[in-house]
């Protein structure tokens, strides 16, 4: 699923820190690290909408896809 | 005034939990106070189970209900199938697997033994009821719920 979420860049280049953006967005910095690192099953919209406010960014900033077939058959998981 | 407030914070939880307490002292004063109920009057001979004996089951329903009441609260632990609901849920549906394990075969085991004075040894004696075999299912039915709603709840928590 080559679904990549590119925050680290986007967070680098608005210069401000994850710690900052959780704390806007209302999410433990716990969670937020798993955001960042692609490691959660899905984001809500809801914090999707937060994201793009802080950053004020769109969510096509923040989320990329890199075409794969794969993605088209049941996964393992 | 102040009491009214402290009337207000009674939770659905402790109000459950009382109507439980009061259920169980009602079992208690049935069982132990002759004319506390108006059933008919069993004689007390050696075909009647002991009062202690017949109210293990009683008492161990009661508790799953007294696990159940957590359900109820809004302030458990804030969220559906929360680590506290999914071990009410669990520690209930196991109370009623007891409860009823004791009702079908417990029970009628000991009471033979007893009747008989401990002379007769072997063999189980099954007292297979169809309101014991229910709470059965339903406790099995419980636990594979908790065991369904923790499984929601981690899917859920791996949503940001």
């Amino acid at each position: 699923m080559p679904v990549r979420i590119n925050l680290d860049v986007v967070l680098a280049q608005r210069g401000v820190s994850a710690r900052d953006v959780a704390s806007k967005i209302g999410l433990s910095e716990t969670q937020f690290s798993l955001l960042r690192r692609g490691k959660v099953r899905g984001v809500r919209f809801e914090t999707l909408s937060k994201l793009c406010f802080v950053l004020e960014c769109s969510p096509g900033a923040i989320i990329d896809y890199e075409v794969d077939e794969a993605d088209m058959y049941p996964r393992e998981d | 005034m102040e009491m009214r407030v402290t009337l207000l914070a009674i939770t659905p939880t402790v109000l459950a939990r009382s109507v439980i307490v009061v259920l169980g002292a009602l079992i208690l004063f049935d069982a132990f106070l002759p004319g506390f109920a108006q059933g008919p009057d069993i004689p007390a001979d050696g075909d009647t189970p002991p009062a202690w004996l017949a109210l293990i089951s009683p008492f161990i329903y009661v508790l799953a209900l007294w696990f159940l009441a957590g359900l109820i609260s809004p302030s458990s632990d804030g969220e559906a199938f929360g680590r506290l609901a999914v071990r009410n849920l669990r520690v209930a549906g196991g109370l009623l697997l007891l409860g009823s394990w004791t009702a079908i075969i417990l029970e009628p085991s000991v009471h033979h033994l007893i009747a008989n004075q401990f002379v007769e040894m072997a063999g189980v004696r099954l007292a297979i009821e169809m309101d014991s075999a229910v709470l059965f299912v339903l406790g099995l039915l419980l636990i594979m719920l908790a065991g369904r709603g923790s499984q929601l709840k981690e899917q859920l928590d791996s949503f940001v």
